[in-house]
């Protein structure tokens, strides 16, 4: 599974680059979005929704992990 | 455990600073009153995750209404909470500005500061207060971009005079009071802010909300408050500040940093015309080495990191090179922006709102073209 590593970026830029792989890169198969920041994951769920993905976050030792399906 | 020892550590040294602060003089029991306000304003900050950024970006960037209505709810319960002050305090508004208010001229320079500003706080990822509750979170981002500010304050002080001849001077305050009476101003500010909220729940999107187990208070201290709740509390946290005649506003003391060490650099004008009678979070100066400005913006990185500790949230975050350049980058445009327009979207835009101030409202148009362009650049480098 891909994965986007969005660890230590600042608010705003990881919800587009991970818009941006999910239109042009992610080609409809599921991936992974590794961050850190809760604030973020919870955009990344309403970004999921508004492309029509699933999002479910969980935790991954000290990060989160948001993982990306399309849905059917 | 550690974390809770450590909140319980920070809370008790910010009880022990204003205690000592309180000194029995008037000024002295203000200055203790600050590190409360500003403790309880960081704390609320983070624990609603109420960003003034956010409001603005999320709702380009993904139609999330949240952080807009937060900062719609701070402003409609500010506002009926200094209405309620201003109406004790000068029973009739058509002869004189309250005082301390954040009432400035109502410019085109406030717009071009609100642009500056605007894109600014979307590179660096926060406006000012945004990358302070966020230094209490241990961001190691936010304090490349408040330091970046610096450069930006003596860039907007070399060309000051040249705004204040042009465009301040003959630009007067308008406060809403003086021309609609209280209840008139009060009912229009209302209608204005109920407009926006029914534009944002027409064209906002509601954010999925995950399985949660019901609310305890381990819950309320952990999870994430709803925006709303915490711009209502905001609200009244800055009605209570100006009930003690200070505003809220997080820039002077930066400002009044950046003013010195320009001058003792010897690369400022020693004279900035104006500046000194203006309202608002300018940069006045001062000998004392903390002004009420930097009692106010520390109790706020306290408040966070108390609150950040207690929820879980606190963590040392590192930046990739190019987060570090993007916040000097949009640090410099904060700096700008927030010195040319008298404050940032603590001073200007909630304080000067709240006070009725026609500048806070230009401020805001300013912000929200800058918010956009700062979108638009973003777009671009993810």
């Amino acid at each position: 599974m891909n994965e986007v590593d969005i660890r230590g970026e600042p608010c705003g830029m990881p919800v587009l680059r991970v818009e941006k792989f999910l239109l042009e890169k992610a080609e409809g198969a599921p991936f992974a979005v590794v961050g850190d920041d809760a604030g973020t994951m919870d955009q990344l769920r309403l970004l999921a929704s508004r492309h029509g993905w699933s999002c479910d976050v969980t935790t991954s030792g000290r990060d989160l992990r948001a993982e990306f399906r399309p849905r059917r | 455990m550690i974390r809770t020892v450590a909140a319980a550590a920070v809370a008790a040294v910010l009880a022990f600073w204003a205690l000592k602060l309180d000194d029995g003089t008037t000024a002295g029991r203000e200055r203790a009153i600050l590190v409360a306000c500003g403790a309880a304003f960081g704390a609320l900050l983070q624990r609603s995750r109420l960003c003034f950024t956010s409001a603005f970006r999320d709702f380009i960037v993904l139609r999330d209404r949240r952080a807009g209505l937060g900062v719609l709810a701070a402003l409609a319960v500010g506002s009926i909470g200094y209405a309620v002050l201003f109406g004790a305090q000068l029973p009739d508004p058509s002869r004189y500005l309250p005082e301390t208010a954040h009432i400035a001229p109502a410019s085109p320079v406030v717009l071009l500061g609100g642009l500056s500003f605007g894109v600014g706080m979307v590179l660096a990822g926060g406006c000012i207060s945004g990358n302070l509750y966020r230094l209490g979170e241990g961001s190691l981002v936010a304090p490349v971009a408040l330091l970046a500010c610096l450069p930006g304050y003596w860039l907007a002080f070399s060309l000051w005079n040249f705004f204040y001849v042009k465009s301040v001077s003959t630009s007067p305050p308008i406060w809403l009071p003086s021309k609609l009476g209280y209840t008139g101003a009060l009912a229009l500010q209302l209608a204005a802010l109920a407009g926006v909220a029914v534009l944002l729940f027409k064209k906002g999107t509601a954010a999925p909300q995950p399985a949660r187990e019901p609310l305890d208070l381990r819950g309320v201290l952990r999870e994430p408050w709803p925006a709303w709740l915490g711009g209502a509390a905001i609200g009244v946290v800055a009605t209570f500040a100006y009930l003690r005649n200070h505003p809220l506003g997080v820039t002077a003391e930066i400002g009044r940093l950046s003013r010195r060490a320009g001058l003792a650099l010897g690369f400022l004008p020693v004279r900035l015309e104006g500046l000194d009678r203006m309202r608002g979070c300018s940069a006045i100066e001062s000998d004392r080495w903390l002004t009420e400005s930097g009692v106010f913006i520390l109790s706020l990185v306290a408040g966070s990191l108390v609150s950040a500790l207690i929820s879980g949230e606190f963590r040392l975050r590192t930046g990739k090179p190019r987060t570090y350049a993007l916040a000097a980058a949009g640090g410099v445009l904060l700096g700008f922006g927030a010195m040319i327009s008298l404050g940032c979207t603590v001073g200007t835009m909630l304080s000067g709102i709240m006070a009725f101030s026609l500048h806070g409202w230009i401020f805001v148009a300013g912000l929200a073209g800058g918010a956009w362009a700062g979108t638009r650049v973003l777009r671009r480098l993810a």
